[in-house]
């Protein structure tokens, strides 16, 4: 937990860093579970076999450009794309671990 | 824990760890429990004896009890410090182990609230007779980390259609770990069902507790499938010991088992 | 009234002893989500998560007293 340095105002860098990696990471884990539905998604339709050949070559590239790009993203912030979850306590976690 | 020599009455409450039937006051010498200073020690409530300590009442409020429960350090002494009052009181026959945390006014109250459910008692310590209660953990190694995904994967040589491309490729290369994971994941359901019932055929009782995530455990290598504890009757624990052997040779699983516990998972209503 | 069986408490064991249990396993069990009897004050101890919510701890970490890293009031 982010120790509150006291009720003094503004430049602790320290704080607001680890507040920034904080939300960076909340945020990164919500589009992951996003990508993460959004791929579940797809193998569900490719293995129902209602897309097209286009629209599977499609889809799959897309997606894996959004890979790409998250890991790219997580991997600017100093974070690994497997390691993003969100804790819910008695609920588990927020995506599934592999 | 602060001592309140000569604190006045109302300064303190009376904490209860455990209820027997009898209670050698000895074992009880020496115990720290959760307030340096004041004794613990027996309280007769009826034809119970309650295991008790007076603690100072401004510790142990609701709020500070939640603080407590926030900082890890001092819920770890807590814990151990009530279990090994627990613990000694056990060993003079059967005891309806408390939870954190169980306060009353004074000895007075103590005395009152405990007699008027002294049946519920006696029906709890009946049950406890000649029990004890035994963990057990089930753990499976977890799913190797799949490798990162390369910018551009080459065409994939399974799945149905003509004329593979990267997106399908990309495809039919999740799906396969997808449908890995779950098959490891069912796989391991079934493992813990197993040792479950078969553990569960051996004992008065059972409970399921919730498993330990990788977070309280810090592990990565394994994942925790079953956490369960079953009420043992001391005579059929040799029998449970030799069926999670069994278990696992036949499952290839690990299980850990710890024991005996004071029946803290059988004290209430089951 | 049957003769008390002292069960084997004070066998030594690595890990069945009262110093040495593991924690996780004590609080599995000293923190019941069942409770037993009324004290005058009882904790109903439900799910006490060991790990903090990463979003609540977030959540409380911004407030008026620590200013938020974004320049605006911001829509979180």
């Amino acid at each position: 937990m982010t120790e509150r340095t006291g009720p003094r105002e503004g430049r602790f860098d320290v704080d607001r860093d680890h507040m920034g990696r904080d939300l960076v990471a909340l945020v990164l884990t919500v589009v992951e579970l996003l990508r993460q539905l959004m791929e579940r998604q797809a193998i569900r339709r490719v293995e129902q076999g209602d897309l097209s050949d286009g629209q599977v070559e499609q889809i799959g590239e897309t997606l894996m450009h959004l890979e790409d790009r998250m890991t790219e993203l997580c991997d600017q912030h100093g974070l690994q794309l497997d390691d993003l979850n969100l804790d819910l306590g008695p609920l588990g976690s927020l995506l599934p671990r592999s | 824990m602060t001592e309140q020599p000569g604190a006045p009455e109302g300064a303190t409450s009376t904490y209860v760890f455990a209820v027997c039937r009898r209670l050698d006051p000895a074992v009880l010498t020496g115990l720290a429990g959760l307030a340096e200073g004041c004794p613990v020690r027996g309280l007769r409530c009826g034809p119970l004896t309650a295991v008790v300590q007076h603690v100072p009442a401004a510790e142990f409020t609701e709020d500070a009890w939640q603080r407590r429960l926030s900082d890890r350090a001092a819920l770890e002494h807590c814990a151990r410090a009530h279990h090994e009052v627990v613990t000694a009181a056990a060993a003079c026959g059967p005891t309806v182990p408390l939870a954190l945390a169980t306060l009353y006014r004074g000895d007075e109250r103590a005395r009152e609230a405990l007699g008027a459910d002294a049946d519920r008692f006696t029906v709890v310590l009946d049950r406890l007779e000649n029990h004890a209660e035994w963990g057990v953990k089930v753990y499976v190694p977890a799913t190797a980390r799949p490798p990162s995904a390369p910018a551009s994967a080459a065409p994939h040589p399974g799945g149905g259609s003509a004329g593979g491309g990267a997106g399908r490729a990309y495809l039919e290369r999740k799906r396969g770990l997808h449908r890995a994971r779950e098959q490891h994941h069912d796989r391991a359901l079934r493992t813990a069902e197993d040792v479950d019932a078969a553990l569960t055929r051996l004992a008065t009782a059972t409970r399921r507790l919730r498993p330990h995530s990788p977070e309280m455990t810090g592990e990565t290598h394994r994942l925790q499938i079953l956490n369960a504890t079953y009420l043992m009757r001391t005579e059929r624990v040799q029998g449970l010991l030799d069926a999670v052997e069994g278990l696992r040779q036949r499952t290839g699983a690990e299980v850990e088992v710890s024991g005996p516990w004071v029946p803290y998972s059988f004290a209430g209503e089951v | 009234m049957s003769t008390v069986q002292p069960v084997p408490w004070e066998t030594p064991g690595p890990l069945t002893g009262p110093i040495g249990v593991p924690l996780v396993d004590l609080l599995d069990r000293v923190l019941a989500t069942g409770v037993v009897i009324s004290g005058d004050l009882v904790i109903a101890i439900a799910d006490v998560p060991l790990v903090r919510l990463s979003l609540h701890a977030l959540l409380s970490s911004v407030s008026e007293r620590v200013p938020a890293p974004w320049s605006d009031s911001g829509p979180l």
